[in-house]
């Protein structure tokens, strides 16, 4: 076991990987000379050299592109796109060709190459800075998408991902760069398996990235309120999800909350309720509840900020109040 | 302002406390040293006293419900405050108007009964015949339509802490209109439970049996009720026993239950009450001790003679190893650190006994104390033990302590040393004139020779006229 940042997490997944294969490389704006923006790739140009750690110009479609011809070439390139909004003008790239070319191809073309997105409402960032994009991303078949939640994951995902032979698109929040956490090195971490972060008997609350954060901090407030106990789980693989923990659960409690930072209208929480509605109905005991962010572009002054997005407070009432209108 | 009681530490190994009993109810008026609830601790049964007056606001533990120490176990609003500035800030949150917690939870009833009654008039004009409306209210009223003793055991078994419910509507009140609110006639799971037990929820909402909508827990109450008898559901929640496992559509009676309980063999489950997590953590630790041995007997002529009704042999018995404990003073030992500690007075842990409760109270400074005050002390300690009201302070302050089993008949025994003492003296029944003493000790403190050199004393006091004479 070892205590690190997130950021640290990710550095050492990429370090590893760099060190036992020539073909791992990484590219984006500033991820050599300067260490990237968020410091995930701090240090590894002086160890692997210029020609593995690429700083390229401000151009995402071509840092993207790029990506994929060494992919085809046969390296396992790395592309770091600076922040989410910036990858809608690599979006050609990313779901015209690397969700494709494996089926184009019938099979003779793999893209062993990870994109990696830094998302989120962070602070004061604005509208053009702060989206997320899971919702979209997790709607193309063809790339595997994952979401780092804790420094954990973020370790032991990072390097499979880089190590695995499909594309995948792998998101991480702006805010939890210097989140701590225990990474066990030598686990063996599943990353299309979902973890239970709390155990709980009376309702479920699936989330992922920053937000378990907030629905932890909102779980000693709910069960005081309401006299049960919560089950809080982080998904980590958006696509595909692991439908098996949260039907256990769900069967279980027969109450289901997602919480997501992203906007309500047309959220990636919208899939997860859709699905447990399909085929987890007559366990349902109460209509699922969505919390999720306001149907609007994401404001700069901080208390509006705060009021587009769930927080603890909002979430722990929501809740409270869903439980008490619903036989909870 | 409100004051908060919370469950005291009353021995350094205290981590959790039971309440026996409350001794004032909510609305009650204390003063500063009232007595408002009787505590058990791992070792004693003590009063829990108010250092305030005020009114008793809310009791949050409920009797024989064990709590870990520092628990609020119960609120008192000083005397000379009101409530109404610490319910405002909870109503500042959520920009509700100010009002007192009767006010706001009558005024939650409602607001929610009329947002359903809204909602069903709209209904009404488009499906129901008119005069209906009267039934459904009378529905929404009786949220839980039922009411005796089986329904705690009930929500027992369903895990329904009913206590808990009730105080967050207090705080969060029913909203008028809200968009998770719930609508239609039952759950999907509850729809699914029905159908599994034949039971027809339309029908039993008519009859006013269901609540609108049913959840699980709703169909589950009136399944249990309707196909249990209340025997047979205290015995599920004794043998911590699914009501799942039997078959549906019929009546169980407590018969089916013990068969069942028979058959598949079924512990019943029994929680470690404060006494027993306590002679568990004291006996372990007594069994790490290095110990030894030694085995012989006292004559018991004089003892007999001077035995009465006032000087049993136990008083005889304490005055005997207290002079012998002030001759060999490594009796009067305990081990602290890498230190030992030298106790100046004979002081004598006694292993007492009263039904499940065992206690080893302590007698202090024996050797400064007459055989009269000592059998009075004696017979004041054995009321004690009877009420259950040894406090903490009674079982501090011994070096050696005494277990007499004879009065069972018993031969010889060992005993296990309590606590820090050096030693402890198993003693039997007499047989031929001679009592047999075992005395258990911990090598760490006295050696084999000091041990039988205190042997040896005892024997000889016992024979010596002139020490019952004292």
């Amino acid at each position: 076991m070892a205590e690190m940042l997130y950021r640290e997490a990710l550095n050492r997944a990429i370090d590893e990987c760099m060190a036992a294969d020539l073909n791992v490389v990484m590219l984006g704006e500033d991820v050599g000379l300067y260490g990237g923006s968020y410091r995930v790739s701090e240090g590894l140009v002086s160890k692997y050299g210029e020609k593995r750690l690429i700083d390229t110009p401000i151009a995402e479609l071509s840092i993207v592109g790029n990506a994929i011809g060494m992919a085809i070439g046969g390296l396992r390139p790395i592309a770091e796109i600076m922040t989410a909004n910036f990858s809608l003008l690599a979006f050609d790239q990313i779901i015209n060709h690397m969700a494709k070319y494996r089926y184009m191809s019938a099979g003779k073309l793999t893209l062993p190459m990870v994109v990696r997105f830094p998302q989120g409402v962070s602070k004061q960032l604005a509208a053009q800075h702060s989206e997320s994009y899971e919702q979209m991303l997790s709607a193309v078949p063809g790339i595997r998408v994952f979401a780092a939640g804790d420094p954990n994951y973020a370790y032991h995902t990072l390097k499979k991902a880089i190590l695995m032979d499909d594309p995948v698109v792998f998101i991480e929040h702006e805010l939890l760069y210097n989140k701590k956490g225990e990474v066990d090195l030598d686990a063996e971490v599943d990353p299309f398996k979902a973890r239970i972060v709390k155990e709980g008997e009376d309702l479920t609350i699936v989330s992922y990235l920053k937000m378990v954060d907030d629905v932890m901090a909102a779980v000693p407030e709910i069960e005081k309120q309401t006299g049960k106990s919560c089950e809080v789980i982080d998904l980590q693989s958006l696509n595909p999800i692991d439908t098996g923990t949260l039907k256990a659960s769900i069967e279980k409690t027969g109450r289901l909350v997602v919480v997501e930072e992203d906007h309500k209208m047309g959220g990636y929480g919208a899939q997860v309720v859709s699905w447990a509605a399909e085929s987890l109905f007559y366990a349902l005991d109460a209509a699922p509840l969505r919390i999720a962010g306001e149907n609007v572009p994401i404001p700069y002054n901080r208390k509006l900020e705060l009021a587009s997005i769930p927080t603890p407070d909002k979430i722990a009432a929501k809740i409270i109040e869903w439980g008490a209108n619903n036989g909870l | 302002m409100a004051y908060e009681i919370v469950m005291p530490q009353l021995s350094d190994s205290m981590e959790e406390g039971k309440l026996i009993s409350w001794k004032v109810k909510p609305g009650d008026h204390v003063k500063v040293g009232d007595t408002i609830a009787e505590v058990e601790s791992d070792k004693a049964i003590m009063e829990v006293q108010s250092f305030k007056e005020g009114t008793v606001k809310e009791l949050k533990v409920q009797e024989g419900e064990s709590v870990p120490v520092g628990t609020v176990i119960a609120v008192i609003e000083e005397a000379g405050a009101s409530s109404s500035e610490e319910l405002g800030v909870r109503s500042e949150e959520r920009a509700k108007p100010a009002a007192s917690s009767a006010q706001s939870a009558v005024g939650s009833r409602q607001s929610g009964e009329q947002a359903s009654k809204e909602k069903r008039e709209k209904e009404s004009i488009l499906k129901e015949p008119a005069g209906k409306k009267e039934v459904e209210e009378k529905k929404t009223a009786d949220r839980r339509p039922t009411t005796d003793d089986s329904h705690s055991i009930l929500d027992q078994i369903l895990g329904i802490d009913e206590t808990k419910t009730k105080n967050q509507t207090t705080y969060y009140p029913l909203p008028t209109t809200h968009s998770s609110e719930a609508s239609g006639v039952a759950s999907p799971k509850a729809r699914a439970l029905a159908a599994k037990y034949g039971l027809d929820i339309e029908a039993l909402q008519e009859e006013g049996k269901l609540p609108t909508p049913a959840h699980e827990a709703d169909v589950k109450r009136y399944y249990y009720r309707r196909y249990f008898t209340a025997k047979a559901l205290k015995l599920l929640q004794e043998y911590n026993l699914s009501p799942e496992h039997f078959p549906v559509g019929k009546k169980h009676s407590e018969k089916e239950i013990l068969a069942y309980i028979a058959e598949h063999e079924i512990p019943k489950p029994e929680p470690l009450s404060p006494m027993r997590k306590a002679i568990i953590a004291t006996v372990t630790r007594a069994q790490q001790k290095p110990v030894y041995h030694i085995y012989d007997a006292i004559d018991a002529t004089l003892l007999k003679v001077h035995e009465s009704e006032r000087y049993t042999l136990t008083v005889w018995l304490l005055k005997l190893f207290s002079e012998a404990m002030m001759r060999h003073e490594d009796f009067r030992k305990t081990l602290s650190g890498d230190a030992m500690q030298l106790w100046p007075n004979a002081s004598i842990a006694l292993a007492m006994a009263d039904g499940e409760a065992l206690y080893m109270p302590v007698f202090r400074d024996l050797n400064r104390k007459s055989v009269a005050q000592i059998a009075d002390e004696l017979a004041a300690m054995k009321e004690k033990v009877k009420a259950g009201r040894v406090t903490p302070e009674d079982l501090k302050g011994s070096t050696f302590a005494i277990s007499n089993l004879g009065m069972t008949g018993i031969e010889r025994f060992d005993a296990m040393i309590n606590a820090q003492d050096c030693g402890i003296a198993a003693v039997g029944s007499e047989i031929e004139g001679q009592i047999s003493i075992t005395l258990t000790l911990d090598h760490r403190i006295v050696n084999g020779w000091q041990g039988a050199q205190f042997m040896q004393t005892l024997k000889e006091l016992a024979k010596e006229r002139a020490f019952f004479k004292t």
